[in-house]
């Protein structure tokens, strides 16, 4: 709202729009809705653009702004654990001593297997 | 300390359908037995602290019993004006749970460093504060005060595995637990670095220093009389907090000397420089603050030569 009151037309922002809360899917935890109509009422302008790509994303940010007009959120759509098989498909991580929840990884530590095999994976990108 | 929450809480709902449990969108994988044992008593109301607190209220006033969970520096100071306002100031009964105390979340950098919760708490009247030292005290600690009318905050260690010798799951409030009776130099701590303290005091052995230990565990009522009573039988006070110097353990204990007038001397040992952006292991940043085993041993040492 400050933002939006004083036209601060040069100023952008991205969100990191990956889905994803602490306990499970955003949508399931705290639902937004459409992220872009939030801010748009808020009196600012929405880019959404995939924000794995290099290209969008320098586009949205280099695109000029003007003064006394809107700020602009760049909501950037991302995937959760990108480039790494297994924390892409939602899979735990497979050490016999963890339960397995669903983004383990997330919060502990990958076994020596598990760094190779990410790092294979992004390697191969 | 997480677990044993968790555990007790299923206990006491299975016994009071009261209890209510509202989280930050904080405690995966340790949260989940409860959502599952009690899916209608349990919301996840996003990452959302000060409405967490205000819905709470709400749902104190009308007669339930909600615990709030998230970690301890969210859980506190991110609202701090909704639990001023609400809980305290209309004297409800709700419990906010804070993890993580002191230095628990020491990789995650300084954001997550609960070291002014306890501090800044204390300011508002009303507010019990408890801050259990190992498991089985938090459990005793829980299930003493969870139905008690007023408000509650927990400050809870994260992992803490190790339990305190000689405390034995012993709670009270208003009260001091001493765990190791010497003579001469009483450390007087709280929270998961009981341990550690408990360790100096073994240490200290080895120099002819018999250490008493005692442990707060709680603020309002403040333990006053038995801090007066251990004080008053020592020549000098250690006290070690993972906590701002301003505030916490170490304040209540000088304002207990300078009103009573006691002949105690205190070195207090507590978080005296401000975060500086670094992070690191618990153990590593009880060091870089002077509150491990070996900087306790040498901050007594240096205490006692003092006449």
């Amino acid at each position: 709202m400050f933002a939006s009151h004083h036209r601060l037309g040069n100023l952008r922002a991205v969100l990191d729009c990956n889905g994803q809360q602490a306990f499970g899917l955003t949508r399931e935890v705290m639902d937004p809705g459409d992220m872009a109509h939030r801010w748009r009422a808020f009196g600012w302008e929405t880019d959404e653009v995939d924000g794995h790509s290099m290209e969008a994303l320098s586009a949205a940010l280099s695109a000029p702004g003007a003064a006394a007009a809107p700020p602009k959120m760049i909501i950037a759509h991302t995937k959760f654990g990108r480039g790494v098989s297994y924390m892409e498909r939602g899979e735990p991580l497979s050490q016999p001593h963890l339960a397995r929840h669903r983004i383990n990884w997330h919060y502990l530590p990958m076994s020596d297997s598990e760094f190779d095999l990410a790092m294979k994976d992004l390697d191969g990108q | 300390m997480r677990h044993a929450l968790i555990q007790t809480l299923l206990e006491l709902a299975a016994e009071d359908e009261r209890i209510l449990v509202l989280t930050g969108d904080l405690g995966y994988m340790v949260m989940e037995p409860f959502r599952d044992a009690f899916p209608s008593r349990f919301f996840n109301v996003g990452v959302a602290e000060q409405n967490m607190i205000a819905v709470a209220t709400g749902l104190a006033d009308a007669g339930f019993i909600p615990f709030t969970y998230s970690i301890a520096t969210f859980a506190s100071m991110r609202p701090f004006e909704f639990i001023r306002n609400g809980p305290v100031l209309h004297r409800l009964p709700v419990r906010m749970v804070g993890v993580g105390a002191g230095f628990g979340y020491g990789h995650a950098g300084p954001s997550h460093y609960a070291t002014e919760d306890i501090a800044a708490l204390r300011t508002l009247l009303g507010l019990s504060i408890v801050v259990p030292a190992d498991a089985p005290q938090a459990v005793a600690a829980i299930r003493d005060t969870w139905n008690s009318p007023g408000p509650v905050y927990y400050s809870l260690c994260k992992d803490a595995k190790s339990q305190v010798a000689g405390l034995d799951g012993r709670f009270a409030m208003g009260r001091v637990q001493v765990t190791r009776e010497g003579r001469g130099v009483v450390l007087a701590t709280m929270g998961s670095i009981a341990a550690e303290v408990t360790r100096a005091a073994d240490e200290l052995d080895r120099y002819g220093i018999n250490a008493t230990v005692a442990i707060v565990s709680n603020f309002y009522p403040d333990p006053v009389d038995d801090l007066r009573v251990v004080l008053s039988a020592h020549d000098h006070v250690v006290s070690i907090e993972a906590q701002t110097a301003s505030g916490g353990l170490g304040a209540l204990i000088a304002s207990v000397i300078a009103t009573h007038r006691l002949g105690c001397r205190l070195r207090p040992l507590a978080v005296f420089t401000p975060h500086d952006g670094t992070s690191g292991s618990q153990t590593d940043r009880w060091k870089k603050h002077g509150l491990d085993c070996d900087s306790i041993v040498e901050a007594v040492l240096d205490a006692v030569k003092q006449p």
